[in-house]
């Protein structure tokens, strides 16, 4: 229940963080750095069945409470986080040095792609691919925000992956606290 | 000899599951479900929301202090330079205003200054950067309501409440591309319907080519079909053109609100 309760509390710790303070801080900024590069840690710190119970509530907890269409980063994180533990384990890059770079990098890559399936698929034109559509929809992905988007993930990814390594190891203590109680 | 799994035992199936199920859930998810949770979750975390926005707004302007200070000698000098323009223009305008004041009585028009203001901190925003809603730390308890209008200084419209919780807000931005305002250009009255653009500005659509479009004309609310008071200040008109299938004519409005460095709005709970 005490493992319930804090996680819930970081969820929505971080939820809020990122549109209460972020999105406040750095308007211009086009994606949920913070939650995508959230998915992408957790994927690699826990693999991919084991992130899906943060992922998803984090996910859907965000669209909720956001006024975009409910399901924009639910239904990414899902292949995101697919992508994110296929890649790891092909690859096998070690979770520091370069290895890190790479991830952060593919983080970046990751909330270029969460703007365009939010434009493309959840924004009043689903799927209409009319011209004026099109270039209505892409004009907005200017050249500017996406890249400050891209280079911010690098240290909130950095950061990300700190708190969320920290938050975990705590968990595993409080959890093996719970299993064998010391007396 | 490797033994070779089956495919719904393998993690790309359990996705194609999962990715499924959420699927049906956003695609069907009953309103009724869903707006609950969101009220308890929105009101839950208005605390939370309201120390995260005000240290960012703290930590933004603490930001943009030092990013400005070598632009603050030319800044200076043009404010300086506007100032002593609108001493000017102000001085010509108080006879007008006058003048005003006295045909609106007459023509039983509501006066500019004659709302009931809530005043509101901004708690989050789009965070698409579409810029096409924000969320206010007003809410049903305080007497919001959905459809009211907001705005920002002394009568630029910024949007309005498209969903109330208890102690919060959204406000749907006139760029959010669902906005609809009918609007109308004071030099050449003519009426048009002011749509958001994604974020990229505002464009003032289905004019009739009967009527005048000028650049540089100030568009304000018409006040048709009632739900916005009339002569609150949308932009003004830039280029004009005709839509893509030449009904009608059309022109981008700018707004004189920056929409992402909005802090603090007003919501017009009444009219006087």
């Amino acid at each position: 229940m005490k493992i319930f309760f804090l996680r819930s509390l970081f969820i929505l710790a971080l939820v809020f963080f990122e549109f209460s303070f972020f999105d406040v801080l750095a308007p211009s900024v086009s994606a949920p750095l913070i939650l995508i590069s959230s998915v992408v840690v957790w994927t690699l710190l826990s693999g991919f069945p084991g992130a899906l119970p943060m992922i998803i509530p984090l996910t859907i907890l965000f669209d909720l409470v956001s006024s975009g269409t409910l399901g924009t980063l639910t239904l990414y994180a899902i292949p995101l986080a697919y992508a994110t533990s296929f890649l790891s384990r092909r690859l096998l890059v070690e979770h520091r040095g370069m290895g890190m770079i790479l991830y952060a990098l593919c983080a970046a890559v990751s909330n270029f792609g969460y703007l365009v399936v939010s434009i493309l698929f959840f924004q009043g034109h689903p799927l209409s691919f009319t011209r004026e559509t099109l270039t209505t929809l892409f004009s907005a992905l200017s050249f500017a925000p996406l890249m400050l988007s891209m280079l911010l993930t690098l240290p909130l990814f950095a950061l990300a992956y700190a708190v969320i390594r920290r938050f975990e190891e705590r968990m595993g203590f409080i959890a093996q606290g719970e299993i064998l109680p010391m007396r | 000899m490797a033994v070779r799994r089956k495919f719904t035992q393998t993690k790309l199936f359990r996705a194609l599951v999962i990715f499924g199920v959420l699927w049906v859930i956003v695609a069907f998810g009953p309103e009724w479900l869903l707006a609950p949770v969101r009220t308890s979750v929105m009101t839950v975390a208005w605390p939370l929301q309201k120390i995260f926005s005000v240290a960012a707004f703290e930590s933004a302007d603490t930001f943009r202090f030092f990013t400005s200070i070598g632009e603050l000698k030319g800044e200076n000098e043009r404010l300086e330079k506007e100032r002593l323009h609108l001493l000017v223009e102000n001085a010509q305008f108080s006879d007008v205003s006058k003048e005003n004041d006295e045909l609106r009585r007459e023509l039983g028009l509501l006066p500019r200054d004659q709302f009931a203001l809530k005043a509101a901190a901004v708690l989050g925003r789009d965070v698409s950067g579409l810029g096409n809603w924000l969320t206010i730390d007003q809410g049903s308890l305080q007497g919001i309501r959905k459809g009211m209008p907001v705005i920002v200084d002394k009568g630029v419209l910024i949007g309005k409440v498209e969903e109330v919780f208890p102690a919060s807000a959204h406000v749907m931005l006139l760029s959010n591309p669902d906005s609809l305002i009918s609007g109308i250009a004071l030099d050449t009255e003519a009426k048009g319907i002011v749509k958001g653009e994604y974020g990229l500005g505002l464009l003032f659509d289905m004019v009739l080519q009967s009527d005048t479009l000028k650049a540089s004309d100030t568009v304000v609310t018409s006040g048709l079909g009632g739900d916005m008071p009339t002569g609150l200040l949308i932009g003004t008109l830039q280029e004009t053109r005709f839509s893509s299938d030449r009904l009608f004519q059309q022109a981008s409005i700018v707004s004189p609100a920056r929409f992402d460095r909005v802090r603090y709005v007003f919501v017009i709970t009444d009219t006087l």
